[in-house]
């Protein structure tokens, strides 16, 4: 009898599966809901940790701005104050009197036959420059080494009384008030269609093409959760790349590859690791140092173009934040704002298939004269 | 009577008591569940809101009273990011590590526990002279409780050496939920 009525249809049971719906479709609710109520006061959160990140900078700044005052002091003493400065394209200051044991001669002393006649052998002026200049590459050494991204050369110096120096921030610190992880809430802001701006991880950091692991330079660990999105080319300023190796190791610098004049490739730093080659950019960048003089006359070589195409193919199909394009290979003078200029205007960027990348002119920057460069 | 005994057959072959009530036995059973479910996970989504909310708050305690030690200077106008330097850079911790264990029992003496450990740039543990650094305190027995949020506050506090490095100052403080 029960089974002529068909027990399945019977009217109740579209009730009680009315009300299983509605269960599960709340708690299918519910369950979004809770990755919101997680994240309240996400966005709060993430603004105060910017701005503990900034107290965190400014002790590792004020600390380090000791240190490289008295290691100013120590090399000012120790070169007899006429340390020989040089930027990029001249000597600044040379000492006038030579060296004694090693250290350059501050104050000479010399008999006359009118007797002794002190030569100092540099202004109070040039004391004061030399004094800054070191300081500011002692601060830029420790600057460079921070896990936040300081900009270098950023402070204005002034010396003050007593040997004080005041520095004023020229261009302000910058944070992300937005989390760098791709926070959960997807589901109702519609942010899964953005680049994420997280931390990206490569498949491997062992690279697809030949390399050699014959040098090996200094590095640090990566900023956390910032995303690896950007190689960038330089040009060592010399012609082998034994030379570029000792070179950015007496400089305490460093670039994950070198790439020699016959196209050799040399795999210096591991990519997962942050090597020191463009100031605060070094965090979310690879670095490529392409062996060349920056002289005019000096041509890339067909090797070179072809192993950092291969190259930079095989990075961007290990690191999924980095594309082969204009926006993700970068030149150096594009990472900084002023001076820098490598790889030099010869690198023909159509060579690795971006035959539209921006050039050094065309962000209004000049090449050095000294280097042919008109 | 007849009629009686009559109609109660009938009944009683339709099952009037069983049958009859099923539907509305089934709704209630459900609804109740329903009920309780919902209840349920208010409950917890309640709790998860609450924990949540006191974990940042503790992050950004634990980071304040960091940075506040960090920041704190002597009579000599020496900061204690300086006397953190100076024992690295000396390898002698002995005051270090006192003026630091006074000042975070004072700050976090009720929680569970507390720990402080200094780590290299690799963020690998400081042993310096086959000593590890780390101080724990809190008034928890033996330290931890079973069931407890942390929060971690970190700063970087440069050495003098050549190359520049620094080491990783890591506070982590523990609470009971």
């Amino acid at each position: 009898m029960k089974s002529k009525k068909g027990i399945g249809l019977e009217w109740y049971m579209l009730i009680v599966a009315f009300f299983l719906g509605f269960m599960f479709y709340y708690l299918y609710l519910i369950g979004n809901k809770q990755t919101v109520q997680n994240y309240i006061g996400e966005y709060q959160f993430h603004i105060l940790n910017a701005a503990n990140e900034g107290e965190n900078m400014i002790i590792y700044a004020q600390q380090s701005a000791k240190y490289s005052m008295q290691q100013a002091i120590y090399d000012l003493a120790n070169d007899g104050g006429v340390e020989e400065i040089e930027n990029e394209y001249e000597t600044v200051y040379e000492h006038q009197c030579g060296t004694f044991n090693g250290a350059y001669v501050w104050f000479q002393v010399q008999k006359t036959d009118s007797g002794y006649e002190a030569k100092p052998c540099l202004d109070n002026s040039s004391t004061s420059d030399n004094l800054l200049y070191l300081f500011n590459q002692n601060m830029n050494g420790h600057l460079q080494n921070s896990p936040n991204e300081f900009p270098l050369d950023n402070y204005d110096y002034q010396i003050m009384n007593n040997l004080e120096i005041l520095g004023k921030g020229i261009n302000p610190l910058k944070f992300d008030i937005v989390a760098k992880k791709k926070i959960q809430i997807e589901s109702f802001t519609g942010a899964q269609d953005e680049e994420p701006i997280g931390k990206s991880e490569p498949k491997t950091t062992k690279p697809g093409v030949p390399v050699s692991y014959k040098y090996s330079l200094p590095y640090n660990e990566r900023a956390q959760d910032t995303a690896v999105d950007r190689i960038i080319l330089h040009h060592t300023g010399d012609s082998r790349a034994y030379q570029t190796y000792n070179t950015l190791k007496q400089r305490d610098l460093s670039v994950h590859y070198i790439v020699d004049r016959d196209g050799m490739i040399y795999y210096a730093v591991d990519e997962s690791k942050r090597a020191w080659h463009a100031g605060n950019w070094n965090s979310r960048s690879i670095g490529i140092e392409i062996v060349n003089t920056g002289y005019r006359d000096m041509q890339y070589t067909d090797e070179q173009y072809a192993s950092i195409k291969s190259l930079i193919n095989d990075m961007a199909s290990r690191w999924p934040s980095i594309k082969v394009d204009d926006a993700h290979v970068i030149g150096h003078y594009q990472a900084t704002a002023e001076g820098k200029w490598d790889p030099s205007p010869n690198f023909d960027w159509a060579r690795i298939g971006l035959p539209n990348h921006p050039t050094l002119q065309a962000l209004g920057k000049n090449a050095p004269s000294e280097y042919g460069w008109a | 009577m007849a009629s009686f005994r009559s109609r109660f057959k009938i009944r009683n072959k339709k099952g009037v008591g069983i049958d009859d009530a099923l539907p509305i036995i089934v709704t209630l059973i459900v609804f109740a569940l329903l009920v309780f479910a919902f209840r349920i996970t208010d409950s917890v989504n309640e709790e998860k809101l609450q924990t949540g909310i006191q974990n940042q708050k503790d992050y950004v305690e634990a980071h304040d009273e960091l940075t506040g030690y960090l920041s704190l200077i002597d009579e000599y106008f020496a900061s204690n990011s300086q006397l953190v330097s100076d024992s690295f850079n000396e390898q002698n911790y002995s005051k270090l590590k006192k003026d630091m264990s006074g000042y975070f029992a004072l700050k976090f003496g009720h929680l569970p526990r507390w720990e402080i450990e200094f780590l290299d740039q690799s963020e690998q543990a400081i042993t310096a002279d086959g000593e590890y650094f780390i101080l724990r305190g809190g008034k928890g027995r033996g330290g931890f409780t079973i069931s407890s949020n942390k929060a971690v506050a970190k700063s970087f506090i440069p050495i003098q050496t050549n190359p520049p490095k620094y080491v990783i100052v890591r506070l982590q403080v523990y609470r009971s939920i």
